[in-house]
């Protein structure tokens, strides 16, 4: 015991001697430098832009005296399980790109932000958890009227502008090509030519009807409606498949295999079908399909799906083509995400059908404005014109060829073996400006690249710390360097593309190292001697 | 005999090596789509869906039970049987390989052979300068090359592909019987032909030289046998034995190519297949896509063994 108490005294005076010798030096010795920070990105092999702008931010960062490590990593393994599963990072540079189903500002506030889906495998990447914040989130999923959610939604961008819990470099355009001289006059949606909507407007001009569409995106998997998860696949399914309602090109939902949709009050929406709908095996489209569609998705969690269909409480049929959807609680997004994205299957093919998962599909049995012909795997997959839909295609069928690089894509479209190139290189622009035959799009999106620092860990646990790096991304460096111009600078999660989402007095943060040091300064950090950023001395 | 039994010992070597390395990669198959598919309840389901949720050593007594029997189990991506994914892809290679190697085999014994005996002229040392630099280089670089010769700038072949997009066929043979089909090959297995070709050569000439100098060619000679008769009937034959050690070598190189080769030219072979079923943790078809190309290694050391039989009576086995 005494033992003890002479040890508890020995360690008391020891500490207080060396406390007061190092309060008298206290910049010198109770600085800590700020450990490497761990800065994960897509490979240069895979989405190369992504990873020269990771390269130019761990430069600023070292500028100002941070040590970064810069680790590449394979999508989708092992970049899911690191980044997204395990959130095992300490800033990730990231892409969200311009999906048609992201123009609702749903995505990129609410399963971007909310702090509930901060959780493993969810998108709040970064961690951020703001009770303030989580109220407007969840208000703008909630307000029907279209004046009155976009004030929340501006109010959100201006939460997230001032909290940096993803620092926005750039909105990048996409780069597309087909060949003007066979096809004209093609309706561009808002998510870009690599859409099923191109397909439904595009013209022959003269005798080659068949519209030859190159892709070396991925390799088509699936088309089946309850196993597709990527947005890749939006095109096949959307072209066989029809949906309730469809996003126009101007971005905005439209009725489409509908007549009219009636909102009875919050929670009840009435959707009438048109008239005469048939499915191609000849059989008519009716309200039971709709009803079965809904329950039988439901039942089986379809992959892509599943989220979009859960605020669906039940489905009633009131007349031969009238169909009541119940909501589980006022959503907004209800008939642009679940209307415009849930295609309506047959219920006489799928009710018969034991382990939907495991089927294959082949052929796909839908009602929309194109016919399954073949499917060729990692080759090429046709389609042919449905005379008899309500709104038929101008070209007698599709071929998409699939290639193995986005290389041979380009070759294959100078070569005229295709008409269009989905992904299009800012260096391949001025060999295809030369040739007459090809009409070269530069579209602005709504993708939006940046890096999500992780909120869970020190030090971008503290905004200001953030807010520093904000000013330290070469934003217009990045455009000009990493794009060849082919994008735009990026100041809020929703992009200037996203016209009437987007708040125009969020601007982006200027690139300026010298007020990020400057920030850095007001909030505490302190440069040791080596040039090392340190954290605040306590 | 002897060798089968090994070669099936080493086969199920590498089907047990495999199921583990999948395994012990990183990464997850239910975690390969940015998208809601991220929920744990969906993971959840998926994992049941895919097995995965059994006992390791549970997973592997399914994965035995299947193979034996032929199956791969059901792709976790395609959500079809990986063999139907296979089956098809697998011949396809199989048909741009096998010309391909036979071809750079005859070519690379006969110019090399050829090259030995004019040995000290320019031409053997512009072939083998050339060989040894075409061999070096990569060969997704020299199919890049060939593409932009050939099919661009001289437009004398298809950039790619195994048919023209959207051809018509009824039966599954008739794809390959048809002249498109054969345009379509002619690039890409002249390209790997040349490529390939480099190293039996090499081989050949070195293995001549070295049988030139011995005593048997000399008595040919001195016969009054013809120099032509000397060197492609009586050196050559006992020259190839190297060459049939580089036939399992080359075999196994060419295959690990053919990955490169067939992404480059849009070949609808196993080496696309296999680089997306990884990238997705497809354990299914992956497994079943290196395992094949495993057997097909396997086999090509069986053959190489067979043919040192044949070739060199001393070494059969008995």
């Amino acid at each position: 015991m005494g033992k003890r108490l002479a040890w508890t005294i020995a360690v008391v005076f020891l500490s207080s001697v060396l406390g007061l010798a190092l309060a008298a030096h206290p910049e010198a010795q109770q600085l800590e430098p700020i450990k490497e920070i761990n800065l994960t990105s897509f490979p240069q092999g895979q989405q190369p832009w992504v990873y020269q702008q990771a390269l130019m931010i761990a430069e600023n960062w070292r500028k100002l005296g941070l040590k970064v490590r810069l680790e590449p990593l394979n999508i989708p393994n092992p970049l899911i399980q690191r980044v997204f599963k395990d959130k095992d990072f300490d800033a990730t540079m990231m892409e969200g790109s311009g999906l048609l189903d992201r123009l609702d500002p749903d995505f990129f506030l609410y399963t971007v932000f909310h702090s509930s889906n901060a959780g493993p495998g969810a998108w709040n990447l970064s961690g951020f958890n703001d009770q303030e914040y989580d109220k407007l989130a969840e208000a703008q999923r909630k307000e029907y009227d279209l004046e009155k959610r976009r004030e929340i939604v501006w109010k959100c961008q201006e939460v997230l502008h001032k909290h940096v819990p993803w620092i926005v470099t750039v909105n990048n355009n996409a780069i597309q090509a087909y060949n003007q001289a066979d096809f004209k006059d093609p309706a561009i949606s808002v998510s870009g030519f690599y859409d099923a909507i191109t397909l439904f407007t595009i013209k022959p001009t003269g005798d080659r009807k068949i519209f030859r569409y190159g892709s070396s995106l991925s390799d088509l998997k699936t088309i089946n409606p309850l196993v597709f998860n990527e947005s890749d696949q939006f095109v096949y399914i959307y072209s066989i498949y029809d949906t309730l309602v469809r996003i126009n090109p101007q971005g905005k939902p439209e009725p489409w295999a509908a007549n009219a949709l009636e909102t009875v009050n919050e929670r009840t929406i009435d959707v009438t079908l048109r008239d005469g709908m048939k499915f191609h095996d000849g059989k008519p489209l009716t309200a039971d399909d709709v009803k079965f569609t809904f329950a039988y998705l439901a039942k089986h969690n379809p992959v892509y799906l599943q989220k979009k269909i859960e605020c669906v409480e039940s489905v009633e049929v009131l007349s031969k083509d009238k169909v009541r959807f119940r909501l589980k609680e006022p959503y907004a997004p209800f008939i642009a995400l679940t209307l415009g994205l849930t295609p309506i299957l047959p219920q006489h093919i799928w009710e018969k059908i034991e382990k939907p998962h495991e089927h294959r599909n082949v052929p796909p049995i839908g009602s929309g404005p194109f016919k399954f012909v073949h499917w060729r795997e990692t080759q090429e997959f046709m389609m042919t014109k449905n005379p008899e839909h309500f709104s038929p295609p101008y070209v007698d069928g599709v071929l998409f060829v699939f290639y193995g690089t986005a290389e041979a894509v380009n070759t294959a479209l100078i070569k005229k073996e295709v008409d269009s190139e989905t992904l299009v290189t800012p260096q391949q622009v001025e060999d295809l400006k030369k040739l007459s035959h090809i009409r070269i799009l530069n579209l602005p999106t709504h993708t939006t690249d940046g890096v999500i620092p992780n909120i869970r860990r020190k030090p971008f646990d503290d905004p200001k710390f953030r807010l520093a790096l904000a000013h330290a991304a070469p934003r217009q460096q990045i455009v000009e360097e990493v794009f060849f111009g082919f994008a735009e600078v990026g100041g809020s999660m929703i992009a200037r593309y996203n016209q009437f989402w987007h708040n125009p007095n969020v601007k982006p943060y200027p690139y300026d190292l010298e007020k990020a040091k400057a920030i850095l300064k007001e909030a505490g950090y302190r440069w040791n001697e080596k040039g090392e950023l340190c954290y605040p001395p306590k | 005999m002897q060798r089968l039994a090994m070669a099936a010992c080493t086969l199920f070597f590498l089907a047990t090596v495999l199921f583990v390395l999948f395994r012990m990669l990183p990464g997850d198959p239910t975690m390969t789509v940015l998208s809601s598919a991220l929920d744990p309840e969906v993971q959840k389901e998926m994992r049941h869906r895919f097995g995965l949720d059994r006992p390791l050593l549970e997973q592997y007594g399914i994965y035995m039970k299947n193979l034996v029997m032929g199956e791969f189990g059901v792709s976790f991506q395609h959500g079809v049987k990986a063999y139907d994914i296979i089956a098809e892809k697998f011949w396809n290679t199989i048909l741009l390989m096998l010309p391909s190697l036979c071809l750079a085999f005859l070519l690379g014994i006969l110019v090399g052979s050829y090259v030995a005996w004019k040995r000290g002229s320019l031409l053997e040392k512009g072939v083998v300068t050339g060989s040894v630099v075409f061999r070096s280089a990569p060969e997704f670089w020299v199919a890049i090359v060939f593409i932009f010769v050939f099919a661009v700038q001289l437009d004398i072949f298809p950039s790619g592909h195994m048919r023209t997009p959207g051809y018509k066929s009824t039966g599954t043979i008739e794809v390959y019987l048809s002249l498109d089909f054969l345009y379509h090959l002619a690039l890409p297995m002249l390209m790997m032909a040349l490529y390939y070709c480099c190293y039996p050569l090499l081989v050949m000439r070195t293995a001549m030289l070295e049988v030139m100098g011995e005593d048997f060619i000399e008595l040919c000679q001195a016969k009054g046998l013809s120099q032509r008769r000397v060197i492609f009937k009586h050196a050559m034959r006992a020259s190839l034995l190297p060459i049939a050690t580089s036939v399992s070598l080359l075999g196994a190189y060419a295959t690990a190519g053919s990955v490169l080769i067939e992404t480059v030219f849009s070949w609808p072979g196993l080496g696309r297949l296999m680089v997306q079923s990884v990238l997705y943790s497809d354990y299914p078809v992956a497994q079943a896509c290196f395992l094949l190309i495993g057997a097909m290694v396997v086999l090509g050391n069986l053959l190489s063994d067979l043919l040192y039989g044949i070739l060199d009576p001393r070494i059969r086995y008995r």
